[in-house]
Order: structure tokens, then sequence, then C-alpha cells
């Protein structure tokens, strides 16, 4: 009798701790994602001399930070009022995201902040410019368009960009992100008589100030790698 | 939470505002040629003339000086020779011609770009009717306000 209320009270015990375990602790996906920025051929469409493409990537760390990087190309001709001057040249970026967002079990959406480090490569061609001059007593001609094109080569500009953004899954593995960004122009390789007036990936320079700033819409496809 | 909100919103604000890309800036420019004007018997003195008529040549308008010792010319940027009709009080006529190099200098975006000058030559034509000679003082016209050539009457 004694030892069948020993074998129950152990029967009890082993249950218990079983039962201690039976709900599964929930497992994060870890993934890859990979997507293509949507607002440059959308620019393309709607922008006359801009050409650009982007590929974007992130990868996830650990629970809130995640590994990103964006690499592109820009094609662009500005044709101001003084100038006529085209930029192209390759970019790539490299940083991290936070996701500040309380997801419920099971959803991946995100509220990012983040920064990156860039880098670009370009070059610069001067098709044609315009003399300032105040008095304009002759009534010459002041634009004046060399022979040939006075090109700039291997030129390159380092920046810092800081982001915040969003990223939501629309369909299972396809995520929409949108993000703006402030870009901190860090160095860039200065030219003889002429500046780096647009930069791939950085956009616009100003000649007052180092910041510039730009915006990214992708669309990702997520590739899940492992879950802990 | 929030504060990542208002981080967006300053962002976007940042985003869309860009500087004109005006040029504000008077002392970007390309500069004139600065004479002034001597007395040939007493070559350090100056001599304002009461009143002196320029006009460039093949130009319908001139520039009127009333009692100038000094005066400030625009060259022209598209030529390596310059020749304004320099005319004085009594109404006689000298011409000046004026051989430089150019060389177009950068500014910034939005001013563009100015011209800079290098004389070679400043002569008039004779025979001179009113200007004894002439003399360059400063080759290179960077800025206007130098005396580049000095005029002896």
């Amino acid at each position: 009798m004694s030892r069948s209320i020993i074998k129950y009270f152990l029967l009890c015990v082993v249950g218990f701790c079983y039962a201690q375990d039976s709900i599964p602790k929930y497992k994060e996906r870890y993934s890859l994602r990979l997507g293509i920025d949507m607002s440059k051929p959308i620019r393309m469409m709607i922008e006359e001399n801009y050409k650009g493409l982007e590929f974007t990537a992130d990868y996830r760390l650990t629970y809130n930070l995640y590994l990103a990087s964006e690499m592109g190309m820009e094609e662009k001709h500005v044709i101001s009022e003084v100038l006529d001057f085209q930029t192209s040249g390759r970019y790539a970026k490299i940083g991290v995201d936070i996701n500040v967002f309380k997801n419920w079990q099971g959803m991946e959406n995100q509220l990012l902040t983040g920064f990156r480090l860039a880098t670009s490569n370009h070059k610069q061609q001067l098709n044609s410019y315009s003399i300032r001059q105040l008095e304009h007593y002759w009534q010459e001609d002041l634009n004046k368009t060399p022979t040939e094109a006075i090109v700039y080569d291997d030129l390159n500009a380092m920046w810092l960009e800081f982001l915040v953004g969003v990223k939501a899954e629309l369909l299972k593995n396809m995520y929409v992100g949108l993000s703006v960004r402030m870009h901190y122009l860090l160095n860039e390789k200065e030219i003889d008589h002429f500046d780096n007036l647009y930069v791939p990936g950085f956009h616009k320079v100003s000649g007052v100030s180092p910041w510039g700033a730009g915006l990214n819409y992708s669309l990702m496809y997520q590739f899940p790698i492992f879950k802990k | 939470m929030a504060k990542v909100r208002y981080l967006f919103y300053i962002m976007i604000v940042f985003a869309s505002c860009e500087p004109d890309d005006i040029c504000g800036e008077v002392n970007a420019r390309t500069p004139q040629i600065v004479f002034r004007i001597y007395d040939a018997s007493q070559p350090t003195q100056l001599k304002s003339i009461d009143t002196l008529r320029v006009v460039g040549a093949g130009q319908d308008d001139g520039f009127e000086f009333l009692n100038v010792d000094s005066i400030a010319l625009p060259l022209r940027v598209d030529a390596a020779k310059t020749t304004f009709g320099f005319t004085n009080t009594i109404n006689a006529t000298d011409s000046i011609h004026l051989s430089y190099e150019t060389n177009d200098l950068y500014l910034n975006r939005a001013c563009g770009f100015r011209t800079i000058f290098s004389l070679d030559e400043a002569t008039t034509s004779a025979p001179a009717q009113w200007i004894q000679s002439i003399e360059i003082l400063q080759n290179e016209i960077l800025i206007d306000t130098l005396t580049h050539v000095k005029i002896y009457h």
C-alpha cells in the first residue's frame, strides 16, 4: 500500500515536471532579407536626366539589432541657369538598424532607427557653364561650352547616414520598408577648380553645409535562416 | 516610440527643405579693368577729366563720367581683345586697344564661373588726340579695386 502511494507521488512529480515544459517557448526567426529600392525607378519615371538602381539587404543579428546594407548606382544630369554637369557612379552603405517596436508574438514588423557608413566612387563631367558678369555691357554670350566636356575622374566621398523608418510584412515573407535619412558628409576627394556637386547615394551636395537628405522605399523578400 | 516618431517628422521637414540656388554674393563676379588718369607733365599727379565719355567698339551706348580720375570698365569675356573709344571734354576721341588672355574660374553652384584676365598689351591708336601715353601697371586683373592701366594726358 505504502509502495503504491510512493509510486503515485513520484508519478505526480514527474508529471508536474513535464507540465512545466508543456507551453513551448516561441522561437524568433532570424532571416536574411534582400530587396530593391523602388523609389529609384519611380524617380526615373517622374524625373528627367536621372537613372538609379539600389539593392538593399539586412540580416537579423540579435533580438532587435539588424545588420543592414545598401548598394547601388546613380546617374544624374543637372542643368541649371549657370551650370550643366553630370555625375555617375556607384556607392555602398553598411550599418545597423535597431528595432524599437514591440511586436505581438509571431509578427516581425519594425520601427527602425539606425545609421550607415557610406562611400561612393564616381565621376563628374562639366558640359557647359555661364560667366557671372554683373555689367553685361558687351551683350556677349556668357555661356561657354568647351569643345570637349571637362571630366573629373576617380572621385570619391564618404558620409554617415542617420535614419528612421518602418518595415512591415505585407504578404508572407514579403516586406515593404520606408525610411528617411539625413546624410552627413565626412570627406570627399577635392576637385581642382570645381566641386563635387552631386554624389551618387548622397545626392545633392550643398556647398554651404555638410548635410544632405535621402529617402528609401524598399520591397524586400525574407529568407528565414534559423530560429532561436 | 514617441521620440522616434518626432525624429521622423523632423527628418521629413529637413529632407524637403533645400537651400535655393541663388547667387547672392556680390563679390563673386568677373572683375572690370581699372584705369587711373594722370597728368602727363607731372606723372605722379592724378589729373581728373571734367566729362569723359567711353564707348566700346561697335556699341551704341557708352559710359559717361563727370570729374573722374579713376574708371572701371567691363572687358569682353568671349574675346581676347577689347577696344574702347575715350572722348574727353573738348570732344577729342582716342581709342584704347587692350589684348589679354582669359581664364574662367569656378565660383560655386549658384554663381557659376567668373573670368579673370591677364593683360598682354594696352595701346592707343595713332595719331593720339589727347592721350599722351598709357602704361600697364598691373597685368593680372583679378579684382577691380586695384589700378591696372595708367593713362597720361
